[in-house]
């Protein structure tokens, strides 16, 4: 007993260090707007921003979990939330990068 | 100004000849906190830095005089800018507040200051507030009134979108382009460049770390060599740093396990293991990959360190001297240089522990390389090894030049994925002023190499006397005994681990009957 709560705390610690930058959010996805060249998305009246794979050359793909994807599809020019994610709540990590925005990591259902 | 560059390795002038390197950069702000400039400035390759100083009309960047005072203390080549808010204020006022705070900062021989024009926080796109025409004129405007009252041209920093959006009367001005493509060297679509024929800066990455900054920093890279660079922020290159030499004698021993010394060209990374040696990279697309360091390196030069690692990390001790290649491009190469006075006569043996564990990497080469003209040229190639060492092995060679500026290169070439091993160097010179070997003698020790007891075998059926000396690797007589032919035991099992030398003279010291190296190991 002894022995599996010391590896419990261990394995605590060793998430708490691994991923101590990421901050995580749990709502549904009011809006999204193009923000210089990424995607902005309002959770809970907060901004956080999808960044664009810009390794891609048709900017067509995001860097976050490949589950979500397709978080955003392209209706003319600019890009707007999936129909299918709408009202949906989802749990969102993020990390805040050198500019201070908040840059989604992973996206996942929430339920 | 000169000294600013000197600690910094934007040119190698060692070994391969000129070597150019990307000049980086970072930009921080408020969001970094306090940043340790020295810790910027010595554990990376970061040369310059644009530090946040206002925003609209109101807002001063809580840490703009910090980082200025401490980046150009640390010798970083500092820059201010200025956060636009144009939904809100007029270019005029945000020009006046901008120099008002930062305009006793920018000089010549600092990076020019910078105008971010980027959409606002409010998400609300900076475009859908101007036409092109009106958001044009308010950069204009913003640009004319900072250089009319700094003496130098602003930059412009903005995104691709934007970029897109502004009259082409503002392509005269350098750009600074966002493009977080994680390169600092690969050229942006034109998607971010607008209309500007060709990009000045390149913010390359969003989430980089630099030693002395917690959290994620912007990295920055400019586009242009060393010339372009200074004469871009108007001052005068610095010379090329003086390389200074220094010669070991012998006998020179290299554990590795010491940390890594700056070299004296002020490369800014731990590149050598003390000062005889000199460290370069060369061949056809050379990067910081291809540098050697200490194993458990992790500075800036090289990337994933943990992979190409070999088991174990060291033949002796904890750690060996290493290159890394994760893969570079093929035909790269690094060389690490060790720097010998080999002027003693004699014959002067190099050996080390090798590992290299890829079968058949494509292409690769290791070979130890002899120069006697202080590193100039090197026409001898003195040992070659073969792609695969999957474990540790001793290498030893020989050599009996004399000059009193040789250099040892060890020089690899390999495009494969696991790294390549030294560890365990000794240069030592054998005993001097003895005749010729009698051909006629015939002798063996063993085993070899052995803990410190051994037998020496020699053969024929003279009742001579003969004098059997051993030496260590600083040339004091360990053993010395009057033996005959046949078998004698030899005990030297008191002295510590190392290569030693063994000598069997005639009895009266004239003639030379054999002579060898061993190694005891316990």
């Amino acid at each position: 007993m002894k022995k599996s709560s010391t590896i419990v705390a261990i394995l605590f610690f060793i998430g708490l260090s691994a991923f101590g930058q990421s901050k995580s959010v749990i709502g549904t996805i009011k809006e999204v707007k193009p923000y210089n060249d990424q995607y902005r998305l309002t959770i809970n009246d907060t901004a956080y921003v999808l960044i664009v794979d810009s390794r891609d050359a048709s900017k067509k793909s995001f860097e976050v979990n490949k589950k979500y994807k397709d978080i955003l599809l392209k209706n003319k020019e600019e890009y707007e939330l999936n129909p299918k994610y709408a009202n949906k709540n989802l749990r969102v990590t993020y990390y805040i990068n050198g500019k201070g925005w908040r840059c989604i990591k992973t996206i996942e259902s929430s339920k | 100004m000169i000294k600013k560059l000197l600690p910094i390795s934007v040119f190698i002038l060692c070994g391969f000849g000129l070597t150019a390197q990307t000049i980086l950069g970072i930009d921080v702000s408020n969001y970094q906190g306090t940043i340790t400039w020295s810790s910027v400035r010595k554990t990376s390759t970061k040369l310059f830095a644009w530090a946040k100083a206002t925003e609209g009309t109101t807002i001063t960047d809580a840490q703009f005089v910090n980082n200025e005072v401490n980046g150009v203390a640390a010798k970083v080549y500092m820059g201010a800018y200025h956060f636009s808010r144009p939904e809100n204020n007029t270019a005029t006022a945000e020009a006046n507040y901008f120099v008002s705070v930062a305009g006793k900062y920018i000089k010549a021989g600092e990076l020019p200051p910078a105008l971010d024009l980027e959409d606002p926080p409010s998400g609300t796109a900076l475009t859908s507030y101007f036409t092109s025409a009106a958001l044009t004129s308010w950069v204009q405007t913003w640009m004319t009134t900072v250089q009319n009252a700094t003496g130098v041209t602003p930059v412009l920093y903005t995104s691709g979108s934007i970029a897109n959006y502004l009259g082409s009367s503002l392509h005269t001005y350098k750009l600074w382009t966002a493009d977080p493509d994680g390169s600092p060297t690969a050229t942006p679509s034109s998607t971010y460049l607008g209309g500007w024929s060709t990009w000045t800066f390149k913010q390359y990455s969003w989430t980089g770390a630099v030693s002395g900054i917690s959290g994620n920093v912007d990295m920055d890279s400019f586009n242009g060599d060393t010339a372009a660079f200074f004469s871009l922020i108007n001052a005068s290159p610095p010379p090329p740093p003086v390389c200074k030499t220094f010669y070991t004698g012998l006998p020179y021993s290299m554990s590795f396990e010491s940390t890594w010394i700056y070299d004296s060209c002020g490369q800014a990374d731990q590149r050598l293991p003390d000062k005889y040696w000199k460290s370069s990279i060369g061949g056809t697309t050379p990067n910081g990959d291809d540098y050697w360091h200490r194993d458990d390196y992790t500075g800036s030069d090289w990337s994933t360190p943990t992979n190409g690692a070999y088991t174990p990390a060291a033949s002796k001790g904890t750690y060996s001297a290493r290159f890394h290649n994760d893969p570079p491009p093929a035909g790269s190469t690094g060389a690490l240089d060790l720097y010998l006075n080999l002027s003693a006569s004699g014959t002067k043996t190099i050996s080390f522990d090798y590992i290299h564990n890829e079968l058949s990497p494509s292409p690769f080469a290791f070979d130890v390389m002899l120069s006697t003209d202080g590193g100039s040229t090197f026409p001898t190639t003195l040992l070659s090894i073969p792609a695969q060492v999957a474990a540790w092995t001793s290498q030893s060679v020989t050599t009996t030049v004399t000059s009193a500026t040789s250099v040892i290169r060890f020089i690899v070439t390999d495009k494969g994925t696991a790294d390549v091993g030294i560890d365990n160097l000794n240069v030592t010179v054998g005993p001097t002023g003895i005749s010729e070997i009698d051909p006629n003698s015939n002798f063996v020790v063993y085993p070899n190499p052995n803990n410190g007891t051994f037998t020496v075998s020699i053969g024929g059926s003279s009742t001579e006397k003969m004098q059997l000396s051993v030496y260590d690797a600083l040339g004091q007589q360990v053993y010395n005994a009057m033996v005959n032919s046949g078998n004698t035991q030899v005990d030297i099992g008191n002295k510590a681990t190392g290569v030693y030398f063994y000598r069997i003279m005639n009895e009266s010291g004239d003639k030379l009957i054999g002579e060898g190296k061993l190694v005891v190991q316990h």
